[in-house]
């Protein structure tokens, strides 16, 4: 997968912080992140496989995801497992074109901390399904 | 020993430190049938997508003491991994281990209802929600103001999903009754004016929900900090909607 590694622009810190400790959540329901992803991956070749496709990542502290990305796969039932690249990538694609991601804030101020978020795609016999978080 | 690694050990640490799982590690390798020891360690995966980590954690809980863990994994998997059919299954096991219980503010019927209802199964959701009230009512139609109103909103969605207009309206007016700020409650029932062509209702509900989700009202569920819930809106299924 992607392994380049971007680092933080100054003077945006990492101190461990996940998403929700600072109510960072992405801002668009799953839902609405459903209907965008099953869009944009609806012209493209039928997968297979079911189960949890996971990016985990970092935002900055301008609301951009670094592309030093963690991607975790498993089947239905948690087992691991590996969905096809050319699948992976696409979702990755998609990935990339999120763009609402949150600045980090402490008490409604912005704050230059990064922080760790992630997106599952919930995939039945090659289709997206759900979307989490 | 739960004292002196548990509750004076990781519970006094950050679960996101190595800490919470060194304290958890050295719990299960001196005593390895704890079944709290493995829920716990679970916690910071679960919350972050590595359910190949989690969910065997989470089995782990559940083999040592089906009694206490069962119906929280079946939360996990409605809400958290939208695993619907294998929530319903723990659900009903935990209904048979631990009758007419409850999970995170809510029967074990509400949570089948809202799998069966996101599955589509809708007769089926029917049946877990009318027992859900009747649970929360002790069967008592005097006690109606007892009745969840999240209960109340997924019953009006599931009429809503099942097209009768009458009935999604009865139950989402019920859950404004007792939150009229409930964001979600609002822009369905919206939805619900627009299928009868009734737009001023329809905008005004629409206006109502743009201002609660702008105030930070939600659909009121502890876990929506790390998780939608099903059916949980944003500020732009708001604006779209306003705009076709």
């Amino acid at each position: 997968m992607d392994t380049a590694f971007s680092s933080l622009p100054f003077p945006c810190e990492d101190k461990n912080v996940m998403y929700y400790q600072i109510g960072a959540k992405y801002p668009e329901s799953s839902l609405s992140i459903l209907k965008h992803a099953q869009a944009f991956t609806s012209n493209y070749n039928a997968f297979s496989g079911s189960g949890y496709i996971t990016f985990r990542f970092i935002v900055d502290c301008t609301g951009k995801i670094l592309t030093r990305i963690q991607v975790l796969q498993t089947d239905e039932n948690y087992k691991k497992y590996y969905f096809e690249k050319g699948f992976v990538n696409l979702l990755y694609a998609f990935l990339k074109k999120m763009d609402k991601w949150e600045i980090a804030r402490i008490n409604d101020r912005e704050v230059p901390l990064a922080y760790h978020a992630f997106i599952t795609f919930k995939i039945q016999n090659g289709k997206i399904v759900n979307i989490i978080p | 020993m739960i004292d002196r690694y548990i509750n004076n050990g990781a519970l006094k640490t950050n679960y996101n430190g190595p800490q919470w799982q060194l304290y958890l590690d050295s719990i299960i390798k001196i005593c390895p049938n704890i079944a709290i020891a493995y829920q716990l360690k679970a916690i910071p995966f679960i919350k972050f997508g590595d359910y190949a980590t989690a969910m065997p954690l989470e089995d782990k809980a559940v083999e040592l003491d089906p009694q206490n863990w069962t119906a929280y994994r079946g939360f996990l998997k409605c809400i958290f991994t939208k695993d619907y059919k294998g929530s319903i299954i723990d659900f009903q096991n935990a209904q048979l281990l631990t009758p007419n219980g409850g999970e995170m503010d809510h029967t074990y019927l509400f949570f089948e209802g809202l799998c069966n209802l996101e599955l589509g199964n809708y007769n089926k959701a029917v049946e877990n929600f009318r027992q859900d009230i009747f649970i929360q009512t002790k069967g008592d139609s005097a006690k109606e103001s007892d009745i969840h109103y999240n209960t109340s909103f997924y019953f009006g969605i599931l009429y809503y999903e099942m097209n009768d207009n009458k009935k999604a309206k009865e139950f989402l007016l019920k859950c404004l009754r007792k939150y009229k700020q409930h964001p979600e409650a609002n822009f369905y029932l919206a939805m619900v004016y627009k299928r009868e062509k009734n737009f001023d209702l329809m905008h005004k509900y629409l206006k109502i929900a743009k201002e609660s989700l702008s105030k930070n009202y939600s659909l009121n569920e502890d876990n929506t900090i790390y998780v939608n819930y099903p059916h949980q809106i944003s500020l732009n299924i708001i604006i779209e909607e306003e705009m076709k």
